[in-house]
C-alpha cells in the first residue's frame, strides 16, 4: 500500500539466550514474533502489554536500534532493507522515538541547546550558531518551555520538563512518524496529563502519526485511534480505541481491562485475575501464545495458532473462541 | 556565547575549593611549578644584568651575548662567572654583573672556587652544599623538580589520549575487539618494565623522549580500565541510543556523547597518576636507567648520598624534596576524590 | 479526628527534615493522623510528597542523619517511637509491623535461598521456636501467600523468581509473626498490570483475614480506590485532604485531589484534552510561604500566597481538608 508510511510484514526479532552455560542449543527469545501492521499519515496506533511482550523492542527495531531477525519494514512503499546512506538519512528525520526514561535520555553533560540541536548539527546541512539558537527557542516554546532554559543543564529540570526536552528534541527535523515508548510511565500523575495534551496537540499541529507504546490500557486508549494488544511477541487483539472495550474479543485483553484499578468507589466490575507470570518467550510455542495462563484455554489451543477472527468492523481477535 | 560551567561541577569545584589542605596543597604545587618555569631566573650561571662599558645586557639566560661584545676573543657565548673576575672586566669603571638568586646554574662545576673537596656540606655559598661534580644541590634540585613534575605531565596526557581512545573503544564496541585488545593487554602488563626500560635504553640510548614513550606504553593500562568499565556503564543509558536515533555518526557518540561523561575517573586518577610518575622517575634515575647523565635528578642526586655516606646533604634534601612534592600531590588527590565523591554518614537505628 | 476503634498508630505533629547537599529540606511539615485497629489506609501523592517518609517514621526507618524528627510524636500500640531504645525498636520492626517494599528485587538478598529470608524474619522474634516447626510455619505461609510448590520454592535464590513470585515472598516475610500493622510502600508499582491485580488482591484479603491495619503508599488513586478505607492526599510534605475513600471521589475538596482526580485518563475518558494541572511539583528546597499548593492552583486568592493553610479542619463528618477555601 503506497498511502502507508510506515508498513511492517511479518517481523521478528529474536535474541540468542545461552540456555545452558557450556553445552546445550542455542535457544532464543522471541521478542517480536512475526508482527505485521500499517500506519498512514496521521493515525495514531497505541501498543499495550506487559513488560516483556516485545512492544518496546518491536518500537526499537523501527528506528533501527535493532537490526530485524527477519521481515520487512516498508516506509513509503520502499524497503528499509535495500536503503542507501541517503535514504537512511531520510528516514531517520521522518521517523523520530521519544524514549521512556527522562533521566537517562538526556545527556547530562550537555545544554539544551546542544540537546535539542543533535539532529541537526549532525545532519548534512550546515547551520549557523544563530540558527541553531533560533531554530532551539522555536521548539522549546512549541513544547511549553521557556527559552530561557536554552543554557540549562538536564538534571535542573523535573521529570515533566524533561521529557518536553525530549520531544523538542525529536521535533527538531520536523518528523512525520513518533515512536512514544512510555513517554508518560515515569512521570507524576499530575503531570502525565500535560505531557499527554502536548502530544496530541503537537499531532495535531503538524499532522503527526504516533505510535505510542506504554502498558497503561487507561492511557493508550486516550490517545489513539488503532490498539494493538500484544502478548509474547505477538498481536493478540486489533481494535479500534472504542470498539476493544465494547467488544473485547480476546481473553488476555478482557484481563487488561478488568485489572486496571479504576479511581471510583461503588462501581463494581468484574474481575479477572490471570494465573501465573508473563513467562519470557523462551523457544517456539506451539498454539496460542497465552495458553498457559488462559482461563478459558481448551485443547485446541494447545495444538493450533489462534487465526484472525473478525469481532466487529477493523477489529480482530486472535483467539480460537472470538 | 558566554562559557556556562555545567553546575554539577560547579558545585564539585566549590567542594574541592573547601577542602582547605587540598587547596592549599594545589596552589603550593601550581605556584612551585609556575616559578620552577623560571629557574633560568633564579639558579643560574648567566647574570640578569650586565652593565658593560655604559651598556646594558639583560637577561643573558635567554639572550646569546658572544664573548666578543666584552671584549674577549670568540664569537661563543661569554663565560660570565670568569668575565666577570677577569682584570679587563673589573677594570672598567661601572661595570658590574647582577647574578640571580643562586649564582649556579646545575651544570655549573665550580671545582675551581670550592673549599675542600666535592662533595662539600652546605655553607654560605652553596646552601644545600654540593654533589661530588662540585655542582650546587639546590639548583640541582629545583631544575630536577621542573623535570620530575613535566615529566609527570607529559606521561599523564599521553596516558589519558591512549588510555581514552583504547579503553573506550572496547567499553563502546565489546565483542571481538575488546576480547582481542583485553588479550593484548595481559600480554603488555606481564611484560616486565624495567627489563624493558634497560633494553631499550641500552639499543636507543637514553632520552628524555624514549624513556616517557616507554613509560607511556605500559602505564596507559590502568586508565584504561576504568575508562572501559565507564564506556561499558554509559553505553547502556538511553542518551547514547538517542543519539543514534537522530543520526549522530558513531565516533561522535563516543567522543562526544560518552566521553564527556567518563571524565570523572579521569580527574579522580590525574594526582595519583602524577604521583606515580613522579615517584617512579626518582626511582629509574637512583638506579641509572632513568634520564642520561648531566640532567638534574633527584634519584641521581640520592644515589650520590649512597656513595657518599658521610655527606648528608646528598640524599636528606632530595628525599625531603621528593617527600614533600608527593605528600602535596597526595593531598590534592585526596580532595579531589572528596570533591567527586562526597559520602554521607548515616546511621539507622 | 476520632476514631471509635481503638487507636493503633496516632502521630501527632509530626515534622521531619533532611539535610541534602548542605541544605535543609524539610520533608514533613506537621501532620497528624491516627489509625484504627484493621482499618485500611491509603497514603496518596506525587514523588517526593513525604508519604513514604510519613509511613516509615512510624518503625523510625530513617536515614538519621541526613534525615532529623524535628518535632511531634509517633504512638503506636501505646508505645511512643521516637524515646524508643534501638533494641525495643527492632522488637517492633518486623513482628508488630510489617513492611512491603516497592522493589521485590532489592528487598530480598540476591546470596540467600529465599525460605532462609522467611525463616530469619520469624526466628528474630521468636527464637524459641523449634528447628521444623519454623520450617512447616514457612510453608504454610509460602501457601498463604499463594506461591506453588512451596517446597521447591523453599530453596530457591531470588533471582530464579519472577517479580510476582518475589512480591508474595516479601509479603510472606512481612506477615511472617502476624504484625498488627502492614506497611506497603508502593506494592506493585514494579509489577505488571496483571501481576499487580493478583497482588492487590492477596494483600487485601490477607488484611481482612488476619485484622492488620494497612497503611497502603502509592501514587496510583485507582488501587486507593479499590483497596482502602480511608485515604490521606499529601502534597509537598503537608496533608491536603483525609476522607473516607467513598467521600474522596465523590466529592473531592481540596482543589489538589480534584485536579488529580481529573488528570487521569480512565477507560470512560473520550480522547481530547484532559484537564490537568499546571506547573510542577515543586522542588522541597523551593518551597514558598502560604499554601504550596497555590502556584498551580486553579482557585487560589490572595490568602494562600500569604498563609500557610489552616490545619486539617472538618468540612463534613469524617471527610477533613486542609484549604482556604473551606
Amino acid at each position: 500500500m503506497a498511502s502507508d508510511l510506515l508498513a511492517v510484514k511479518h517481523l521478528k526479532k529474536y535474541f540468542p539466550v545461552q540456555k545452558n552455560m557450556f553445552f546445550g542449543k542455542k535457544a532464543f527469545i522471541h521478542a517480536v514474533d512475526g508482527i505485521s501492521f500499517a500506519i498512514g499519515p496521521r493515525q495514531t496506533i497505541g501498543l499495550v502489554g506487559e513488560s516483556g511482550c516485545g512492544k518496546t523492542t518491536l518500537g526499537r527495531t523501527l528506528v533501527n536500534l535493532e537490526k530485524p531477525t527477519a521481515g520487512e519494514i516498508y516506509f513509503k512503499g520502499k524497503n528499509t532493507a535495500d536503503f542507501k546512506y541517503s535514504e537512511w538519512y531520510e528516514y531517520r528525520k521522518s521517523v523520530q522515538f521519544i524514549f521512556q526514561d527522562p533521566y537517562s535520555s538526556l545527556n547530562p553533560r550537555k545544554t539544551v541547546l546542544d540537546i535539542v540541536t543533535t539532529s541537526l548539527r549532525s545532519s548534512n546541512l550546515l547551520y549557523s550558531k544563530k540558527k541553531l539558537a533560533g531554530r532551539t527557542e522555536e521548539l522549546l516554546k512549541l513544547v511549553g518551555l521557556s527559552t530561557q532554559y536554552c543554557h540549562h543543564y538536564p538534571h535542573e529540570f523535573s521529570g515533566g520538563q524533561r521529557q518536553r526536552i525530549s520531544i523538542a528534541r525529536a521535533l527538531a527535523l520536523s518528523p512525520e512518524l513518533l515512536i512514544c515508548d512510555e513517554p508518560v510511565s515515569a512521570l507524576d500523575v499530575s503531570i502525565q496529563a500535560q505531557v499527554l495534551n502536548l502530544l496530541n496537540g503537537l499531532k495535531n499541529k503538524f499532522n503527526l502519526s504516533l505510535i505510542f507504546i506504554s502498558h497503561d490500557l487507561a492511557v493508550v486508549k486516550h490517545v489513539s485511534d488503532m490498539i494493538f494488544v500484544m502478548y509474547r511477541g505477538k498481536i493478540v487483539e486489533k481494535a479500534p480505541g472504542a470498539s476493544l472495550f465494547a467488544h473485547t474479543g480476546h481473553p488476555y485483553s478482557k484481563a487488561l481491562i478488568s485489572a486496571i484499578p479504576e479511581p471510583k468507589v461503588g462501581k463494581s466490575k468484574e474481575r479477572i485475575i490471570l494465573k501465573g507470570d508473563v513467562s519470557t518467550p523462551v523457544g517456539e510455542m506451539k498454539g496460542c501464545c497465552f495458553q498457559d495462563r488462559c482461563y478459558m484455554a481448551q485443547k485446541i489451543c494447545k495444538k493450533q495458532e489462534p487465526p484472525a477472527k473478525q469481532v466487529a468492523k477493523e477489529h480482530t481477535a486472535f483467539c480460537h473462541f472470538a | 556565547m558566554k562559557l556556562r560551567i555545567s553546575p554539577l561541577t560547579q558545585r564539585r569545584l566549590g567542594r574541592f575549593l573547601k577542602i582547605k589542605r587540598a587547596f592549599i596543597a594545589l596552589c603550593i604545587l601550581l605556584g612551585l611549578f609556575f616559578l620552577s618555569l623560571f629557574s633560568e631566573l633564579i639558579a643560574n650561571d648567566k647574570p640578569l644584568l650586565i652593565h658593560y662599558e655604559g651598556k646594558l645586557y639583560f637577561f643573558a639566560a635567554y639572550n646569546l651575548y658572544a664573548d666578543k661584545e666584552f671584549g674577549g676573543k670568540y664569537q661563543t657565548e661569554a663565560l660570565y662567572r670568569e668575565l666577570a673576575r677577569s682584570e679587563r672586566f673589573q677594570a672598567g669603571t661601572g661595570n658590574f654583573m647582577l647574578f640571580p638568586l643562586i649564582p649556579y646554574s646545575p651544570y655549573t662545576s665550580t671545582l675551581d672556587e670550592l673549599e675542600g673537596t666535592p662533595p662539600t656540606a652546605p655553607d654560605a655559598k652553596h646552601i644545600l652544599g654540593t654533589d661530588d661534580r662540585g655542582r650546587d644541590v639546590f639548583a640541582r634540585l629545583l631544575y630536577g623538580f621542573r623535570i620530575s613534575l613535566t615529566f609527570a605531565l607529559v606521561l599523564l596526557l599521553l596516558e589519558i589520549v591512549i588510555g581514552c581512545i583504547i579503553g573506550g573503544l572496547q567499553g563502546y564496541m565489546g565483542g571481538k575487539f575488546d576480547l582481542i585488545m583485553q588479550r593484548f593487554i595481559e600480554v603488555l602488563s606481564a611484560l616486565p618494565f624495567l627489563y624493558v626500560i634497560i633494553l631499550i635504553g641500552s639499543v636507543l640510548g637514553q632520552s628524555f623522549s624514549t624513556l616517557i614513550i616507554i613509560m607511556a606504553v605500559f602505564n596507559w593500562i590502568g586508565l584504561s580500565y576504568y575508562i572501559r568499565a565507564e564506556f561499558l556503564r554509559l553505553k547502556k543509558y538511553q542518551f547514547v541510543d538517542a543519539a543514534k536515533v537522530l543520526g549522530v555518526k558513531r565516533f561522535k557518540i563516543l567522543f562526544s556523547e560518552i566521553l564527556p561523561n567518563a571524565l570523572t575517573p579521569i580527574i579522580t586518577f590525574m594526582p595519583f597518576s602524577l604521583i606515580s610518575a613522579v615517584f617512579t622517575l626518582t626511582a629509574l634515575d637512583y638506579l641509572g636507567f632513568g634520564l642520561p647523565a648531566p640532567t638534574p635528578s633527584w634519584g641521581e642526586l640520592i644515589r650520590q648520598g649512597m656513595g657518599n655516606l658521610s655527606s648528608y646533604w646528598l640524599s636528606v634534601y632530595p628525599f625531603i624534596a621528593l617527600f614533600l612534592t608527593l605528600l602535596l600531590l597526595t593531598f590534592v588527590g585526596e580532595g579531589v576524590r572528596e570533591a567527586m565523591d562526597p559520602k554521607e554518614y548515616t546511621k539507622m537505628e | 479526628m476520632s476514631v471509635t476503634k481503638k487507636d493503633l498508630v496516632k502521630v501527632n505533629n509530626l515534622s521531619i527534615g533532611f539535610t541534602v547537599e548542605e541544605q535543609y529540606i524539610q520533608a514533613v511539615d506537621s501532620v497528624s493522623f491516627s489509625l484504627g485497629q484493621g482499618e485500611s489506609l491509603g497514603l496518596v501523592g506525587e514523588s517526593g510528597c513525604g508519604k513514604s517518609v510519613t509511613a516509615m517514621s512510624i518503625l523510625k526507618l530513617l536515614p538519621i542523619p541526613p534525615g532529623r524528627i524535628e518535632k511531634g510524636s509517633i504512638v503506636f500500640n501505646g508505645k511512643n517511637i521516637l524515646s524508643l531504645a534501638p533494641k525495643e525498636l527492632y522488637g517492633i520492626r518486623g513482628k508488630e509491623i510489617g513492611v512491603i517494599f516497592q522493589e521485590p528485587m532489592t528487598s530480598l538478598n540476591p546470596v540467600k535461598r529465599v525460605g532462609e529470608q522467611v525463616a530469619e524474619a520469624l526466628t528474630i522474634h521468636l527464637p524459641e521456636m523449634p528447628a521444623d516447626k519454623v520450617r512447616s510455619r514457612i510453608l504454610a505461609l509460602f501457601k498463604e501467600v499463594g506461591l506453588p510448590n512451596q517446597e521447591d520454592i523453599y530453596g530457591m535464590y531470588p533471582h530464579s523468581l519472577s517479580g510476582g513470585m518475589r512480591q508474595r515472598v516479601v509479603i510472606a516475610i512481612a506477615i511472617a509473626c502476624n504484625p498488627k500493622l502492614l506497611i506497603a510502600d508502593e506494592p506493585t508499582t514494579a509489577l505488571d498490570v496483571t501481576i499487580q491485580a493478583q497482588i492487590m488482591e492477596l494483600i487485601e484479603s490477607l488484611h481482612k483475614q488476619y485484622n492488620m491495619a494497612l497503611i497502603l503508599i502509592t501514587h496510583n488513586m485507582g488501587l486507593v480506590a479499590t483497596t482502602c478505607d480511608r485515604v490521606i492526599v499529601m502534597y509537598a510534605g503537608r496533608f491536603a485532604e483525609v476522607a473516607a475513600v467513598k467521600d474522596l471521589f465523590k466529592q473531592p475538596l481540596h482543589p489538589y485531589t480534584n485536579g488529580l482526580l481529573q488528570s487521569i485518563p480512565t477507560l470512560d475518558t473520550k480522547g481530547g484534552k484532559l484537564s490537568s494541572i499546571k506547573g510542577t511539583v515543586p522542588h522541597p528546597s523551593k518551597f514558598l510561604p502560604g499554601c504550596r499548593f497555590a502556584p498551580r492552583c486553579p482557585d487560589r486568592f490572595k490568602q494562600c500566597d500569604q498563609n500557610t493553610p489552616p490545619p486539617l479542619k472538618e468540612h463534613k463528618k469524617g471527610h477533613w481538608v486542609s484549604c482556604w477555601l473551606y
